[in-house]
C-alpha cells in the first residue's frame, strides 16, 4: 500500500509539473509571437482568437502571471483546453475526444502485442542463449534503428501504392458512417492493420533485446541453478524461476519507455493520416496552432500517467517484496 | 523510435569493474568493430560530404523524379535535385544535432546521476524525483512543442532542446551505478582519509563509471539522431538545413510515396537505420564490456553447448584405461576395491558418445 | 570402513574451450562412504566449489567437463552410474533424488517471487508425479518442523525469513527427497557462528535419524574439522592430502595442510603456534610448474619445482598424501 501511495505521490506531482511546463513555454518565447502570428494569419484571426493568443502567451498586460497560473488552472479543471486556430472556433478538447479513441485502440493493442510477443521471444532467445536465436539480434538491432515513420513510409509505398493490398491513409473507408455497426467497425480495422503492423514490427525488436539480455543475468541467479539442481522440468525453471523474476525489471523498462514509444506511434499516424491524435498534432504543427498542440502534449501525457500506473499495478501484483513490508 | 535498449538494468547489478581492466577486449569484439568502422564512415561523410557532393543539394536540374543512375546514384527530385548529394550534405547536420544534444545530456546526467547517487537522502530524492519526471514526461511531443514555440530553429537550438530534455535516462542509470559504487571499500577508504567530496567524486567514481557513461551518450545520440530526423521530417526544424530528415520532409510533400519515387525516401531511412545500428552495436559491446555474461558465445564456444545447469562433458584426452594411471595413485580409501573395474570399461567402449548428447541435442 | 556410495575417478575440469581455457581441477580422485561427512579445505580458488558443482554437473558457463568418471552407487546394491554420462533427462530424475544441495548464499538460493511452500512443494511435483497436493503440503510441512521452523511460515515469501531461517529452508528442501548425499558448499558462510554451529549440529543429528553421507565445504576449518570424519585438503585444483580429520589435525603430512590447520587458532585442544601460509594462492592460468604448492612451500626441495606429486596411499594405506617428502621419488607425473 506504502508503495502504491508514494507512486500515486509520484504521478501526482508528474502531472503537475508537466501542466506548468505547458503553462510556462510559451511564456518564454522571446519577441512578440502574437504579432508574428498574426502577420502570418494574415488577418484570418478574428479578435476572439487574438484575445487568447495574448493570454496564451502571457502577454495580457492586466493581470499577474500568478494570476495567469490561477486562470490556466482554473479552465483546465473545468475542462477548456482552449480554442483551436486551424479550426476556428472548434475546442480543442472537443478535438481531442474525437481523435483520442483512435490512439488509444491503435495504441493500446499495439503496444501490448509487441510487449508480449517481444517478451516472449526474449523469454526464449536469452534462454537458449547460443543458439540459431542469437542469430536474430543482429537482425534486432537494426529494425529497431529505424524510425517508426520511415517504416511506416516504406509499408505504405509496398503495401499500399505497389500491391495496394492496403489503404495509404485514414482511420476508416469515407463512406462508411462511423457507428458501432459491422460495416464500420471491419473497415477501420483494415484501416488500422497497416500501421499496426508497422508499430509492432518496430517496437518488438526492442523488447526482445531488453528481454533476452534480462534472462541472461537472471539465469545465472543462484535461485535458477537451484532449480535446476532440484531436478525441476524446463518449463518449470524457465518460466517459473527464470523469467517470472527478469520479467519484473522488463515492466518497469516497459513504463519508462512507454514515452518513447508514444513518441513513435504519434508519427505512424501522422504518417498514415491516421485520425488519432498524432495526426491532430502533426496538422497543429503545420499549422502553429498552438492550443492544439499544447492541449495534445497534455493528454498524452496524462494517459502515459495512466499507463504507467497501470505498469505500476502489474508490478505490485508480481513481486511480493512490494506487497508486504517485511 | 527505438526505446534505449540500455545497459541500464544489467549493469545496475554485477560489479563495475575496478578500473584496471582489459580495455582491449572491448576493441576485439566483434560488434563494437563493425559499429565503430560503421561510423567512422559516417563522421567521415560528415567531414567531407559537402565537399565532395557532387552537385549543389539545392540547385534545380532538368531530370525530374528520375529513378537512381550513373548521373544520380540515387535518382532526383520532382524538381530535379540531386539526393545523393542532399544525402551527403545533410550527414553533416545529423551527426552535430546527435552529438552536440549527447554531450549536453551526457554533462547534466553526470551532474544529476552522480550526485544525487553519492549524496544521496534528501538531495538524492529530489534529484531523482526530478529526472523521473522528465523520463516519464513523453520526450518527442515535449521536443515539438518547445520547438514550435521557438523562433529559431536552427541546429544547434534543436540540439539544445534535445540535450536539455533527453538526459534523465543517464542520470537514473549513473545513480544507480554510484549508489552501488559508493559503498565499496576504496572509497570508504578514500573519505575515511579525508579527501574531499568532488575529488573522490572526481578521481575514484567517474573513472569507473566511464562504460556507463559511454553506454549513456551513445544511447542519447541514437535518441538525438531520430529526434532531430523527426523534427525535420515533420517540419518543426529549419527545413532550409539539408539532413536527412528533411529529404524525408521534402519527399513527404510532394507525394513521393504515390508517385512511387521510393529512391527519394529509401537511402535516408537506410542511412538512419545504418547510423542507430552502428551505434547501437557499440553500445552492445559497452554492455558486454560491462557485463560479460550478455556476451554471445564465440566461434569455438559454439560447437560444445554452454547450458546453465548441465555442465557439459567433453573428453579431452582418450579415455584413459580402467584401473591405471590416475586410479592407482587415488583409491583414497586405501584398501577397497578398485572401482574402476566394471563401469569404466563400459564408457571406455564408447568414447565420444557423452559429448555428443549434450552437443547434437 | 563402508561401502562407497560416490567414487570421482581421473575429473578434469576447465573453465573454457580451446587455447583460452583454465584448468580449474585436474585429476581429482575422492571417495565418498555411506553415512560419512567428507569435508572439503582449501584457499578460495582451490578449487573446491568447482570440483562440487561438476560432480552434480552444475557448473555454470564456461565451465567443461574435460576428463574422468562420477560413479554414484545406490543404496540396497542397484548398477551403479556415471553421472558424466547422464542425458538432460537422466539427470533431471537423478538430481535431488540422490544428491541434493545446499548452496552457497542462501540469500539468493531461494526464488525471490514464490513462497516457500511452493518451493518445497515443486520438487515433490516433479519427482513424485502421484502425489496428491495435500500430500505435498503436508510434507512440506513435515520438512519445516526438522529443521525447527513452524509450518505457518509456508505461505511466506523469502525477504520475509531471516538469513538464519533462509539456511534452515534450503536444508529442509535438501531433504524433501532423503537423497543418499547432500552437497554443502558454504553453507553457513554468512550466518553468525552462534547460529553456524546451530545449524550443522542439527543437520549432524538429521543425518544420524536419515541416514546420508554429506560432502562439506568452508573455507572455516575449525568447522570442518568439528563436523567431518574425513577431510580432503585442495590446492591448485588438485588434492594434496586426504585423511580422518583427527588424523589430519594431529599430523598434517603436506606442508599446505599444515599450514592451514595453523592459520587458525584452535577453539579446542592446546595452544599451538599460528604460522599462516606466506605468500598467495596461485593463478590458475599460469600454474607453477611440478608440484603447484612449491613457490610457497617452506620445505620444497629439487623435484618439487619440476616434476607433480601423485597422491599416493601413505601411513599404512588410510590416508593419502601428494607431496615428494612422502613419495619415493619416480612415481608421479611430469
Amino acid at each position: 500500500m506504502k508503495y502504491l501511495l508514494q507512486r500515486l505521490a509520484f504521478y501526482a506531482v508528474t502531472a503537475w509539473a508537466a501542466i506548468t511546463i505547458n503553462f510556462v513555454i510559451p511564456r518564454l518565447m522571446p519577441g512578440d509571437p502574437v504579432q508574428a502570428l498574426i502577420n502570418r494569419f494574415q488577418g484570418q484571426l478574428s479578435t476572439k482568437a487574438i484575445d487568447s493568443l495574448y493570454t496564451l502567451f502571457g502577454l495580457d498586460e492586466e493581470r499577474s502571471l500568478w494570476q495567469q497560473y490561477l486562470d490556466y488552472w482554473g479552465n483546465l479543471l473545468r475542462g477548456d483546453l482552449g480554442t483551436s486556430f486551424a479550426f476556428f472556433p472548434t475546442g480543442v478538447g472537443d478535438i481531442i475526444a474525437e481523435s483520442l479513441p483512435w490512439t488509444l485502440a491503435l495504441m493500446g493493442v499495439t503496444t501490448l502485442i509487441s510487449f508480449v510477443l517481444g517478451t516472449g521471444i526474449g523469454i526464449y532467445a536469452g534462454w537458449r542463449r547460443g543458439s540459431w536465436l542469437d542469430g536474430l539480434l543482429p537482425v534486432t538491432t537494426f529494425i529497431s534503428s529505424i524510425p517508426y515513420f520511415w517504416l511506416g513510409l516504406l509499408a505504405i509505398s509496398v503495401f499500399a501504392v505497389q500491391w495496394r493490398v492496403f489503404p495509404a491513409s485514414g482511420g476508416h473507408d469515407a463512406s462508411v458512417v462511423p457507428g458501432m455497426t459491422w460495416g464500420f467497425i471491419s473497415s477501420a480495422l483494415y484501416h488500422a492493420l497497416l500501421p499496426a503492423i508497422t508499430i509492432v514490427v518496430s517496437a518488438v525488436a526492442g523488447w526482445i533485446l531488453g528481454m533476452r539480455n534480462m534472462m541472461v543475468s537472471v539465469s545465472s541467479e543462484d535461485y535458477v541453478l537451484v532449480a535446476q539442481a532440484k531436478g525441476l522440468s524446463e518449463r518449470r525453471v524457465m518460466f517459473s524461476y527464470a523469467a517470472r523474476n527478469a520479467i519484473l525489471p522488463n515492466i518497469s523498462n516497459f513504463a519508462l519507455s512507454l514515452g518513447f514509444i508514444v513518441g513513435g506511434t504519434l508519427l505512424v499516424e501522422m504518417v498514415f493520416s491516421y485520425p488519432g491524435i498524432g495526426y491532430r498534432l502533426f496538422q497543429a504543427v503545420g499549422a502553429k496552432d498552438y492550443p492544439m498542440m499544447q492541449g495534445v502534449f497534455l493528454i498524452i501525457t496524462l494517459a502515459v500517467l495512466a499507463a504507467n500506473l497501470l505498469a505500476d499495478l502489474a508490478y505490485m501484483a508480481l513481486d511480493p517484496r512490494t506487497r508486504r513490508e517485511s | 523510435m527505438a526505446q534505449p535498449t540500455d545497459a541500464a538494468i544489467a549493469t545496475a547489478e554485477p560489479s563495475p569493474a575496478p578500473a584496471r581492466r582489459d580495455r582491449t577486449r572491448f576493441l576485439r569484439n566483434p560488434k563494437t568493430l563493425t559499429g565503430l568502422v560503421i561510423l567512422a564512415g559516417f563522421v567521415l561523410v560528415a567531414v567531407i560530404g559537402p565537399w565532395i557532393a557532387p552537385h549543389d543539394p539545392s540547385a534545380r536540374g532538368p531530370e525530374l523524379l528520375q529513378p537512381p543512375s550513373w548521373q544520380h546514384p540515387f535518382g532526383t527530385t520532382q524538381t530535379g535535385q540531386d539526393i545523393f548529394s542532399q544525402i551527403l550534405v545533410g550527414a553533416r547536420g545529423v551527426l552535430v544535432v546527435g552529438f552536440t544534444a549527447a554531450l549536453i545530456a551526457g554533462v547534466l546526467s553526470v551532474v544529476v546521476g552522480v550526485t544525487a547517487g553519492y549524496l544521496g537522502g534528501l538531495g538524492d530524492d529530489l534529484l531523482s524525483s526530478v529526472s523521473n519526471i522528465f523520463l516519464v514526461i513523453p520526450g518527442l511531443p515535449l521536443i515539438i512543442i518547445i520547438a514550435s514555440f521557438l523562433p529559431d530553429t536552427g541546429d544547434l537550438a534543436i540540439a539544445a532542446i534535445i540535450g536539455l530534455t533527453g538526459w534523465a535516462w543517464g542520470a537514473r542509470v549513473l545513480r544507480a551505478q554510484t549508489l552501488s559504487l559508493r559503498n565499496r571499500d576504496y572509497v570508504q577508504a578514500a573519505k575515511a582519509t579525508g579527501e574531499s567530496t568532488p575529488r573522490i567524486i572526481v578521481f575514484e567514481l567517474l573513472p569507473n563509471l566511464t562504460a556507463v557513461i559511454a553506454s549513456g551518450f551513445i544511447g542519447t545520440v541514437i535518441f538525438a539522431v531520430l529526434a532531430n530526423v523527426t523534427l525535420a521530417f515533420i517540419g518543426v526544424a529549419d527545413i532550409s538545413d539539408w539532413n536527412w530528415g528533411t529529404v524525408l520532409f521534402w519527399a513527404q510533400s510532394n507525394q513521393a510515396l504515390a508517385q512511387g519515387a521510393w529512391w527519394w525516401f529509401v537511402p535516408a531511412g537506410l542511412c538512419i537505420a545504418l547510423l542507430g545500428t552502428a551505434l547501437a552495436l557499440i553500445n552492445f559491446g559497452i554492455d558486454e564490456f560491462i557485463n560479460p555474461r550478455l556476451r554471445s558465445p564465440g566461434k569455438e564456444d559454439r560447437a560444445v553447448r554452454m547450458r546453465i545447469g548441465f555442465t557439459p562433458v567433453v573428453r579431452r584426452d582418450p579415455p584413459r584405461d580402467a584401473g591405471t594411471g590416475s586410479d592407482t595413485a587415488g583409491a583414497p580409501g586405501g584398501g577397497t576395491t578398485d572401482p574402476g573395474g566394471t563401469t569404466d570399461a563400459g564408457v571406455a567402449g564408447n568414447p565420444g558418445t557423452d559429448t555428443g548428447k549434450e552437443t547434437h541435442r | 570402513m563402508t561401502e562407497p556410495v560416490l567414487e570421482i575417478r581421473g575429473l578434469d575440469v576447465d573453465y573454457g574451450l580451446g587455447d583460452s581455457a583454465v584448468r580449474a581441477v585436474r585429476d581429482i580422485n575422492l571417495t565418498l562412504h555411506r553415512g560419512e561427512i567428507l569435508g572439503l579445505a582449501g584457499e578460495s580458488g582451490s578449487g573446491k566449489s568447482t570440483l562440487a558443482y561438476a560432480v552434480t554437473r552444475l557448473l555454470p558457463p564456461p565451465g567443461v567437463i574435460t576428463g574422468g568418471h562420477v560413479h554414484y552407487r545406490p543404496g540396497g546394491g542397484g548398477p551403479s552410474v556415471d553421472i558424466l554420462d547422464l542425458d538432460p533427462e537422466q539427470l533431471r530424475a537423478f538430481r535431488w533424488q540422490e544428491i541434493s544441495l545446499v548452496f552457497q548464499g542462501a540469500m539468493n538460493s531461494l526464488n525471490p517471487v514464490h513462497t516457500v511452500r511452493s518451493q518445497l512443494t515443486d520438487v515433490l511435483v516433479a519427482h513424485r508425479p502421484g502425489m496428491s497436493r495435500a500430500d505435498r503440503n503436508n510434507r512440506a510441512a513435515e520438512l519445516l518442523s526438522l529443521v525447527g521452523i513452524s509450518a505457518d511460515r509456508l505461505g511466506s515469501y523469502p525477504h520475509q525469513l531471516s538469513g538464519g531461517m533462509r539456511q534452515r529452508v534450503m536444508i529442509a528442501m535438501a531433504l524433501a527427497l532423503e537423497p543418499e548425499i547432500v552437497l554443502l558448499d558454504e553453507p553457513t558462510t554468512a550466518l553468525d557462528v552462534v547460529m553456524q554451529r546451530q545449524i550443522l549440529r542439527q543437520l549432524v543429528r538429521l543425518r544420524e535419524e536419515l541416514g546420508f553421507s554429506v560432502v562439506f565445504i568452508t573455507h572455516d576449518i575449525s568447522l570442518l574439522l568439528e563436523f567431518s570424519d574425513r577431510v580432503a585438503v585442495m590446492y591448485g585444483g588438485r588434492i594434496v592430502e586426504e585423511a580422518g580429520a583427527k588424523e589430519i589435525y594431529r599430523d598434517a603430512h603436506h606442508p599446505y595442510s599444515h599450514g592451514l590447520l595453523h592459520s587458525f587458532p584452535a577453539l579446542h585442544g592446546p595452544r599451538r603456534e599460528l604460522t599462516g601460509i606466506p605468500g598467495s594462492p596461485p593463478d590458475l592460468k599460469s600454474m607453477p610448474s611440478g608440484c603447484a604448492f612449491h613457490p610457497r612451500c617452506p620445505k620444497a626441495f629439487d623435484p618439487c619445482g619440476t616434476r607433480v606429486p601423485a597422491l599416493t596411499p601413505a601411513d599404512a594405506g588410510d590416508r593419502s598424501v601428494a607431496c615428494w617428502l612422502h613419495t619415493e621419488h619416480g612415481s608421479g607425473e611430469s
